[in-house]
């Protein structure tokens, strides 16, 4: 197992109603199966919802295989300016 | 590389005039003001959300990238996060170019790619004090 910190934002810390949090994950698992443990805590809020996802404050694609310890941010659209 | 960036919670204060960009023919400035509405209701203040040390990474990023694709000769861009009442400045863009083109295409390209990658967002503080998120429709 490995274990990430998961940093959410916007939309995704309104629907999990946490800013961070720690999550367990099976050895070579990818963002994508982040995401879909991430979408399964709260479907209604989640489900459809663009969210893409930076490692290490890097933006990565679905494929990348996490890593013990990494920081994960889920990021919703964003809007600044 | 004369490029500028900054993210901070402090009020942005206007850049004085400078008289020294003699291979200079445009100078543009843009300030993003906070509006008084959003999507319909009164506010008093928009509440700026941010991925600390990211976001910084990823505006300067964007600002070379800018500064390289406009072929700028200087660039300074500054955010500001946290809570920023009606009326106030969010953003301040500055660049400078040879010519007026250059300037005015780096202006819009730069702002609508802040707008789509750099993670910052903008949370409307309504007249009550509740806090809700606010989306970008016409972004």
């Amino acid at each position: 197992m490995i274990k990430v910190k998961t940093r959410c934002f916007s939309l995704v810390r309104y629907a999990l109603n946490t800013s961070s949090m720690y999550l367990d994950l099976e050895e070579n698992s990818n963002v994508q199966h982040l995401l879909d443990k991430i979408v399964s805590l709260n479907e209604k809020q989640l489900l459809g919802l663009p969210i893409r996802v930076a490692v290490n404050k890097e933006y990565v694609d679905e494929s990348y295989v996490l890593k013990n310890n990494d920081e994960v941010a889920l990021i919703p659209p964003v809007s600044g300016g | 590389m004369k490029i500028y960036t900054n993210i901070t919670t402090d009020y942005i204060q206007p850049l004085p005039s400078n008289d020294t960009h003699l291979k200079d023919g445009a100078e543009l400035q843009f300030y993003g003001r906070v509006r008084d509405s959003e999507h319909g209701e009164k506010i008093k203040a928009l509440d700026y959300e941010y991925y600390e040390n990211m976001a910084e990474l990823e505006l300067q990023k964007l600002a070379e990238i800018t500064y390289s694709k406009f072929d700028l000769n200087e660039f300074y861009c500054i955010h500001r996060v946290g809570e920023v009442p009606v009326g106030e400045s969010s953003l301040l863009v500055q660049v400078w170019s040879k010519h007026r083109v250059n300037g005015l295409d780096a202006m819009a390209w730069f702002i609508s790619q802040l707008k789509k990658y750099v993670p910052i967002w903008k949370n409307a503080v309504l007249k009550d004090g509740t806090i809700i998120p606010s989306h970008c429709d016409h972004c």
